[in-house]
């Protein structure tokens, strides 16, 4: 179902047309990283560290080397050490530990060799020596002084007065407003709640994956997985001490990502690698490393404070948010703490974050970062206002809904926003209209994330048989070709099957960011538009030099040339590029931008659970999920990111978690034991589009990719809650932990 | 090490390979056969990305030894098409936009073939049970679903009609 | 004159300023004026990761040629990270 406000219509926009790159997907042909095979190619192996902290006191690749098949080892000392202050120094430490290592499974040293087990003996074949240190693996442990400290040199930034020792404490955010003493004074409820999660996976089902060939002339080519080529050309760089232009990278199909892939773990290695054995290097991750070493979303310790009048208007809000970054620094507490009360209009507040090290591997960006764990607090605890003061959860929320002029609490003043409109489609929705059945709860709950615009670009080439060729910098991660070629064929009126989009290699395209933050509809698009419409412009002067008339006589609509006297026939698109040879060359358009504007996103949801009290299972009985597109270019692809990031997050409050021993070791490093949801898991998962069009945007889009996984958290706590009465305030809400609050009687 | 030869019939095509004792289907099916198509996910029998039909049954090739195909039929994504003309299945899970990444699909085409294969016409139930054993992370299983119960009625009229 | 807010961290630094108005064509000419009034502010917006600005609630990370319109509500923070 789609909900709009008023916008244009338009022919191709909002159609479901089949995907370009469908086909090579259903019949095995699409080619991911994992799958490129060149000639005389070697295998790379990582070796990890079986610590969770430890000095490198000596490695010794001596007896590896000598091994059959092995053509190259390396180290940490194979790469330059970056000074203290370059952004990427963390990075590059990550992909390869030099003086210690930090959690287990950091890469130590790494093998190219003729297959794939010799590169796994010779590995296993490194001798290193470690002196293991005591290490730190829980949030508020690692924030105590005395603490085993992971690094020497982080000094606490944002305090009031600077630290002179250091601490795992990176740094601590701080948003004030009004006054909160009086803000909770006025309340007539006061509700808190600690809420604690784990690290999370993103879970994408194809592992990391590339393949670097390194030629004499000193400049690699990589093929790699990743949601942004050009990211993965600069960090490779970095890494290397190369100059960029040393570097191509080709991106190949991406099987999932949701954060994860914005950074890089292989291909400074196998490009290392590869430089050294004279032979082009693959390197496939195994599940087990994929948890090991890559991606997690932090762990949180979350305590919230909301006081509420009678008639239900929220009056302050306090917030302490901890993040636990893994083994370096990241920003995970600052958008926390943006995005902890975003959903209300608070008058009063105090939100205070803490970035926290601890040893465990780094974390990577995770689908709106930060929001889940933090909507997982507020979001309960509004719930509870609503039961105190008796008032309908979705009123409650509208009472309290921000809208365009506001003040955000992160600062700047809302721009035009969908909050309310989303949760009127829930309060009106057949679903939340009707009653739970007998024994099932409901909990609904809402979200909030910014959406990212940044750098993109984009060139259309018109084809003299009147198709375009769409070529963009954006990797597709779930169907973003489809949405580039609805926007050029509705812009050059010509359809949709006629335009052939392309991810361009880093050579073939402009600089283009990552695909992130729920950007490449939005900012990749804008840039597509634009090329299109520099396009239409020289179709207007090439129509008029056949014509031989003044090109302002010359009109474009519908895919025409039309003449405004009306003295010649309209000329189609394949008319005017069928002589373009003839009239001043090949017809093409470049667009560069930086994407201002992208459109806030929210989401409201509503489910209803079943709790077998015997053995704490929760049953997902229904779910619905409303959410602001701006404009769904391709409705399917809109409403698959909404169910996606809603099976994502059910899978983060019922199921998934990091478990590490006391040792530091991931205890469950495959999906037998880190169990993501399964098609028997779950019921359909409804879907309302709410289409409040993005000013900034010429189609009015917002990014869609990432809020859908805020509000599960909180929504399936709040049913579970009116199911049994237990109000859990950890996650996972896994069977044993549901049935220990049952029977703890634990009522709010 | 000395090499096991294995002779099979793939996709229809009677074949033959070397492999080694302890290599995995999957493998040999990827780097000796040069079939893509079916994927690693975990190399423990826990996605499914990996599945193919070996004489009809529904398996893990990350889970059997490239051996054990000594004269089995194995079918993969590659042999489910008849030639240029598209499996139900394929059909609908283009048209019911079944795939975001598309990793996970050439095991959910497997899967939900084999399901077909014994089962015209499944319900929405046992067309998720059917699939429990395929992960999909980016598509919260909807359209997957969907798409497999429109190429079982799709089937249904062929027959029919 | 855009009017530029400060978080509570940048307050210390502002001596509990929370709000001034500041007459600027770019963001970079704006941080130099903010510099000569806060002497340090820059090192510790860099240092706590503020390095983008919100201008009109737009959030532009790498915003040093920005213009800066009149009238402009101007906040600094952190440029976003996004999965
Ligand atoms: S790769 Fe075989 S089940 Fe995952
Ligand atoms: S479509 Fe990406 S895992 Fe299924």
């Amino acid at each position: 179902m789609t909900i709009t406000e008023q916008r244009p219509s338009y022919r191709y926009v909002g159609t479901r047309p089949v995907r370009h790159d469908g086909l090579d997907k259903v019949v095995g042909k699409a080619r991911y990283a994992a799958d490129l095979v060149l000639p005389g190619m070697l295998y790379g192996h990582i070796l990890r560290s079986p610590h969770a902290h430890a000095r490198i006191v000596d490695i010794d690749t001596s007896v590896a080397e000598a091994m059959p098949g092995v053509r190259a080892v390396i180290t940490g000392a194979d790469f330059p050490d970056l000074p203290a202050d370059d952004p990427e120094r963390n990075m590059t430490r990550n992909l390869m530990a030099r003086d210690k290592v930090l959690y287990e499974g950091h890469a130590v040293a790494a093998v190219a060799a003729a297959t794939r087990r010799q590169a796994r003996d010779a590995a296993e074949a490194i001798e290193v020596t470690y002196e293991v240190l005591p290490h730190t693996l829980d949030i508020l442990e690692a924030m105590e002084p005395g603490a085993p400290l992971l690094h020497d040199d982080i000094l606490t930034t944002g305090l009031d007065s600077e630290p002179s020792e250091p601490s795992n404490v990176a740094n601590r955010t701080c948003y004030e407003r009004g006054d909160i003493e009086q803000g909770f004074a006025s309340a007539d409820v006061v509700v808190e709640g600690e809420f604690l999660t784990k690290p999370i996976h993103q879970g994408y089902i194809e592992p990391h994956a590339c393949v670097a060939d390194t030629g004499q002339d000193g400049k690699t080519v990589i093929w790699c997985s990743s949601q942004g080529h050009f990211r993965v050309r600069s960090q490779t760089a970095a890494m290397l001490g190369w100059d960029t232009s040393r570097i191509k990278v080709i991106p190949a199909e991406i099987g999932g990502g949701f954060g994860g892939k914005t950074t890089i773990y292989l291909e400074p290695l196998a490009v290392e690698l590869s430089a050294r054995a004279g032979r082009p290097v693959k390197m496939v991750m195994s599940r087990d490393e994929v948890f090991r070493a890559t991606g997690p979303t932090p762990g949180s310790v979350i305590r919230v404070k909301l006081g509420a009048t009678g008639d239900g208007r929220i009056t302050a809000a306090k917030a302490w948010l901890a993040y636990e970054s893994g083994a370096f620094p990241g920003v995970w507490a600052m958008l926390g703490c943006m995005c902890v009360v975003s959903p209300y209009n608070v008058e009063n507040f105090l939100i205070e974050g803490f970035e926290v090290v601890v040893n465990k591997p780094v974390n990577a960006a995770y689908r709106a970062p930060s929001a889940p764990m933090a909507a997982f607090a507020t979001d309960t605890l509004v719930d509870e206002i609503a039961r105190r003061l008796d008032m309908d959860p979705i009123d409650l929320r509208l009472l309290n809904c921000p809208s365009a002029g506001d003040q955000a609490p992160y600062g700047p003043k809302w721009p035009l926003i969908g909050l309310r409109e989303c949760l009127e489609a829930i309060r009106d929705s057949e679903h939340y209209r009707s009653a739970p059945a007998a024994g099932h709860g409901r909990g609904v709950a809402s979200g909030f994330w910014f959406n990212i615009g940044e750098a993109s670009s984009a060139t259309v080439n018109l084809n003299e048989n009147g198709t375009a060729t769409v070529v963009t910098g954006s990797p597709d991660i779930g169907g973003s070709r489809a949405s580039m070629a609805l926007m050029a064929a509705e812009e050059l009126g010509i359809d949709v099957h006629a335009i052939q989009p392309v991810v361009g290699d880093t050579e073939v395209v402009g600089f283009t960011d990552v695909t992130e933050g729920s950007r490449a509809t939005f900012a990749t698009g804008m840039a597509v538009v634009e090329a299109c419409r520099d396009l239409k412009g020289q179709l207007r002067g090439r129509a008029a030099r056949m014509w031989d008339c003044d090109v302002e006589d010359v009109e474009w609509a519908d895919g025409r040339a039309t003449h405004s006297g009306g003295e010649h026939e309209p000329l189609a698109l394949a008319d005017i590029t069928a002589e373009a040879g003839r009239t001043g060359g090949p017809l093409g358009a470049t667009a560069s931008l930086n994407a201002r504007g992208a459109g806030p996103a929210f989401s409201v949801q509503v489910t209803d659970v079943s709790v077998d009290d015997e053995t704490g299972r929760v049953t997902v009985e229904r779910y619905t999920t409303a959410q602001d597109a701006g404009t769904a270019i391709h409705p399917d692809y809109v409403e698959g990111q909404m169910q996606g990031g809603v099976v994502q997050g059910i899978g983060w409050a019922l199921n998934e978690e990091y478990i590490h021993d006391a040792d530091g070791v991931m205890e469950n490093p495959g999906f037998l034991d880190y169990r993501i949801p399964v098609a028997s898991d779950l019921p359909m998962i409804e879907t309302i589009i709410v289409e409040v069009p993005n000013p900034n945007h010429p189609y009015g889009v917002r990014g869609v990719g990432e809020v859908g996984i805020v509000p599960p958290l909180p929504a399936l706590a709040n049913a579970i809650h009116d199911a049994t009465d237990a109000r859990i305030r950890e996650l996972p809400m896994s069977p044993p932990r549901v049935l220990a609050a049952i029977n703890s009687g634990n009522g709010a | 090490m000395s090499r096991t030869h294995v002779s099979c019939n793939i996709n229809g095509d009677d074949v033959e390979f070397l492999c080694d004792a302890g290599e995995s289907l999957l493998d040999a099916l990827r780097d000796e056969m040069r079939l893509m198509g079916a994927k690693e996910g975990c190399g423990t029998g826990d996605c499914g990305a990996c599945s193919i039909l070996m004489d009809g049954r529904l398996q893990c090739s990350c889970l059997i030894f490239a051996p054990e195909a000594d004269g089995a039929a194995i079918v993969t994504v590659e042999g489910i098409a008849d030639g240029d003309h598209l499996h139900p299945l394929q059909q609908c899970f283009l048209e019911g936009a079944a795939l975001q990444c598309g990793v996970c699909t050439p095991g959910f085409l497997v899967a939900a073939k084999a399901l077909l294969d014994r089962n015209p016409d499944p319900t929405e139930t046992e067309v998720r049970y059917a699939l429990a054993g395929n992960l999909c992370r980016c598509t919260g299983y909807d359209k997957i679903i969907r798409s497999v119960l429109a190429a079982a009625d799709r089937m249904k009229e062929e027959v029919a009609g | 004159m855009a009017q530029v807010h400060f978080s509570s961290n940048q307050r210390r630094l502002t001596g509990g300023v929370a709000e001034i108005e500041i007459e600027a064509a770019t963001v970079r000419e704006l941080m130099r004026k903010l510099e000569e009034m806060y002497p340090g502010i820059r090192a510790h917006l860099d240092q706590t990761s503020a390095t983008a600005v919100a201008i009109d609630g737009d959030i532009i990370p790498d915003p040093m040629y920005e213009p800066v319109p009149p009238d402009a509500e101007v906040h600094l923070i952190t440029p976003l990270a996004g999965g």
